[in-house]
């Protein structure tokens, strides 16, 4: 599906002549001119984007980038100071709550009830949105399949591992097959074999004209998942299109930092040195670190790139 | 030494964040200071008292009731400690964790910030100003008792800290910290209750100081009563006593502080263990409630009411209450008809806060976009069903309790305080459904629920009343009813109370759905960000 054509947006989107253009009421999420501050903080500044029907979409950015934000503006979560979210032609905040059931967005891990097990948990989500009970527990008993978790159907969520929990958030985002998945950085603290399995899910489910949005730190997965990719800096979308456009050839994270910008060199901090104190106890195994000619810990590097 | 700073540095950098703690700072000091100058003006006229050197009756109640109140005064602390302040309050052991600090040090370094905290210090001023009582008694009882002060404080401090941290430490599964935490209200309960059962359920005037003395003999010997018991040693000269006392202080604050080590040494060995995981059947109540929104929110708060000690207390006032009533009607049977009446306005008070109870949980309804009114009316579903049949039983216990039946009043006591309890009981919970999507206050998380998120005393002082006022607001069309009856001197047509409470109730409970629901609508992001920001507080 990478480099599939169609109507996606230019790079550099927040450019002020295009904010105010008319949205996309084709397209599965249009953004028009989204902004919203905090206490005189601008953490969204008008931006503006256009996810197509059936893309794997990857909103990445650095920390405090706005990505969040603009997803619970955009899930009816966040009321924005100014701009339009079309979701499927509708907007967002003219009917929040038929917006909300037509979307499934995945619940942060304390953000649900964990008193309840995992069964029960699911079917609450199903029978939520209006669902028949019937409907729901079969469901659930799909879900809790595919996502490894019929053994711990029955056991508290509060008793699941940080993976598990969020597998079933994951799940109760799914229950009502909804025609748009909202993601916050869902694999995070997943094993894996889970995670491998979960992203088989999510593929088939956008194959099938599901359209799944993710918001990751993990370049990597980014690149391998989604077929649209759009890098969020301060607000507003550095860049956006398929995946292989946004990379221009190259690997997908230099681009990153590229757009992001932010990179420094390694910073030297004489103290830290791994035992070598220089006050007389050092244990002399290691050439001082100064003395390393022409080389750089990488480890020191790696910290500051944050990697 | 550098705990001691961190804690008043803790308690300045939480004030600069919030206003609202500043000004429950500001009441927490006034409120010492009031003790301070309220133990000491007491103490000034106490001293007035005729003791004719010691041998007088009052020289004996004076000693009983410095002995017997420094004791409960010490037992109060501790159990005051574990339920309002917890562990979570300034200073967590659990926070030092990374730091390395020796387990010694560690501990020392927490009693003498707790020795430095307000409570302490207006505790020692108040006790430094009791020897006013003395002073018609000559020097030696006065200096004694002001050696004496410090030694109380030290002992009150280390054992409600080792309280605590023995609560914390012992109880690793949430399910034995529910317990405990039931167990410790009901406790508190009844021993605030105890002067009025003593008083009520025998002859006041048969009352003598006799077994009281013989109490305050008994703790005299123990941690709690000995700092208060050294002043009378030292007056009588029975100084081999004094010493004893004083070794048995020191004693306790030795192991206090072995206990507290062994405590913190504890913790890091089991830190991290998993508890047993418990597999429930089935999907409880979601098998059997309505199959709508409404029904899986009502079968997501029963589900939760079962396993949350902090609204199981509040589910168990009635009980309570009628326990108390029942020992309290020896003189007055119709007393118990008091158990129903009260519980009707007091078991809908946390629900008047429910959100809080919910927690971030409740984020869920939001991100799903569930109708204010569906989530309303799955919780007064549940409520009004659970306190219904509840009040009823308290109400048939009443009456065989006062033995109702047996004379044509006590029938129209019965029909009237079961109507106008239902009554109440509806028209609270319909008033909680508004008053929950608008006054909410922290609560302790569920996992701890011994631990006082910041800033809850106050506003958990504060708007219940809210509710309780608004509550007896809302049966005002009754209570007018009430006059017109008694004005027109027709007792024979009281009964008429119990039907129109019951409809004055459901009124205000079909207002409670219909308006909680659009106040919530309205208010449900800002619903969110409130809970989040109490999450935060928790931590």
């Amino acid at each position: 599906m990478q480099g599939e054509p169609g109507a996606l947006p230019q790079e550099r989107q927040y450019q002020p002549q295009q904010q105010f253009m008319n949205p996309d009421t084709g397209a599965a999420v249009s953004i028009r001119g989204l902004a919203k501050q905090f206490e005189g903080k601008i953490a969204v500044n008008g931006l503006s984007l256009d996810i197509p029907i059936g893309s794997f979409y990857g909103l990445v950015g650095p920390n405090g980038a706005g990505k969040t934000t603009t997803l619970n503006m955009l899930t009816g979560l966040l009321v924005p100071d100014a701009g339009i979210a079309l979701i499927l032609g509708n907007n967002v905040w003219a009917d929040t709550n038929h917006i909300k059931r037509m979307i499934g967005v995945m619940p942060q891990p304390d953000q649900i009830f964990d008193r309840l097990t995992g069964m029960q948990l699911l079917i609450y989500s199903g029978m939520l949105r209006g669902m028949a009970r019937a409907e729901v527990q079969s469901r659930a008993q799909d879900l809790l399949h595919a996502f490894d978790l019929i053994d711990a159907a029955n056991t508290m969520v509060s008793d699941y591992s940080a993976g598990m929990t969020k597998k079933i958030c994951l799940a109760t985002a799914m229950i009502h097959s909804p025609r748009i998945l909202v993601l916050d950085e869902p694999f995070e603290s997943v094993d894996p074999v889970s995670s491998a399995n979960l992203k088989d899910i999510l593929i088939e489910y956008a194959q099938t004209g599901g359209t799944v949005i993710i918001s990751s730190h993990v370049m990597s997965l980014v690149e391998k998942m989604c077929t649209h990719v759009a890098i969020i800096n301060r607000g507003q979308v550095a860049a956006a299109g398929t995946v292989h456009d946004v990379a221009a050839g190259g690997e997908l994270e230099d681009r990153f930092l590229e757009l992001v910008g932010g990179r420094h060199q390694a910073a030297h901090l004489s103290w830290l040195d791994g035992g070598n104190r220089g006050d007389g106890q050092t244990p002399q195994t290691q050439m001082p670190i100064q003395q390393m000619p022409g080389q750089q810990m990488p480890n020191a590097q790696g910290t500051v790139n944050g990697r | 030494m550098t705990i001691v700073r961190l804690r008043w540095a803790l308690t300045f950098a939480a004030m600069r964040k919030s206003s609202w703690q500043t000004i429950g700072y500001i009441i927490g000091l006034l409120m010492g200071v009031g003790t301070v100058v309220g133990v000491g003006v007491g103490a000034w006229y106490l001293g007035d008292l005729d003791f004719a050197n010691g041998t007088s009756w009052d020289y004996s109640l004076m000693h009983t009731v410095m002995v017997l109140g420094g004791s409960l005064v010490c037992i109060f602390t501790a159990i005051v400690q574990l339920m309002l302040i917890g562990e979570g309050s300034t200073l967590n052991p659990k926070k030092f964790a990374l730091f390395g600090i020796p387990d010694k040090t560690l501990q020392s370094g927490l009693t003498l910030a707790g020795l430095s905290g307000t409570p302490a210090i207006a505790g020692l001023l108040s006790l430094l100003l009791l020897p006013l009582a003395y002073r018609s008694l000559g020097p030696v009882i006065v200096i004694t008792a002001i050696l004496a002060a410090p030694l109380a404080i030290i002992t009150i401090t280390s054992f409600s800290k080792l309280i605590i941290a023995l609560a914390t430490t012992m109880l690793h599964s949430r399910r034995s910290q529910a317990t405990l935490y039931i167990v410790v209200m009901v406790i508190f309960i009844a021993l605030c209750n105890l002067p009025n059962v003593v008083i009520n359920s025998g002859n006041p005037e048969h009352i003598t100081l006799t077994p009281f003395q013989m109490m305050a003999g008994i703790f005299a010997w123990t941690p709690f009563g000995a700092a208060f018991q050294l002043p009378f040693d030292a007056f009588d000269g029975n100084w081999l006593a004094l010493v004893i006392r004083v070794l048995i202080l020191v004693a306790t604050w030795v192991l206090c502080f072995a206990l507290g080590v062994w405590c913190l040494a504890r913790d890091r060995r089991y830190a991290g263990e998993s508890e047993r995981v418990k597999s429930v059947k089935g999907i409880g109540s979601f098998s059997w409630m309505p199959d709508s929104t409404s029904g899986a929110i009502s079968a997501r708060l029963l589900s939760y009411l079962r396993r949350d000690p902090r609204q199981a207390m509040f589910l168990l006032f009635p009980v309570i209450f009628l326990v108390l009533f029942a020992l309290q009607s020896a003189n007055l049977p119709e007393m118990v008809w008091m158990a129903p009446v009260l519980s009707a306005l007091f078991m809908m008070m946390s629900e008047a806060n429910g959100l809080a109870y919910d927690g971030r949980g409740f984020s869920m309804q939001a991100i799903i976009g569930v109708s204010g009114r569906n989530d309303r009316l799955g919780r007064v579903r549940v409520f009004a069903v659970m306190g219904f049949v509840y009040l009823l039983a308290v109400s048939i216990v009443a009456a065989i309790v006062s033995k109702s039946w047996t004379s044509p009043t006590g029938i129209t006591i019965a029909i009237v305080c079961t109507g106008c309890s239902l009554g109440l009981f509806f028209a609270g919970l319909g008033l909680a459904e508004i008053l929950s999507c608008v006054f909410m206050y922290p609560v302790a998380s569920m996992d701890k629920p011994f631990s006082s998120p910041q800033g809850r005393a106050i506003a958990q002082g504060f708007f219940p009343f809210i509710h309780m006022f608004a509550c007896l607001l809302s049966l005002l069309p009754t209570g007018i009813v009430a006059i017109i009856l008694a004005v027109s001197a027709s007792s024979g047509m009281l009964w008429i109370l119990a039907p129109v409470a019951l409809a004055n109730g459901l009124l205000f409970l079909y207002l409670g759905v219909v308006l909680g629901g659009r106040l919530m609508d309205a208010r449900l992001l800002k619903i969110v960000t409130t809970l989040d920001g109490f999450a935060a507080l928790q931590k």
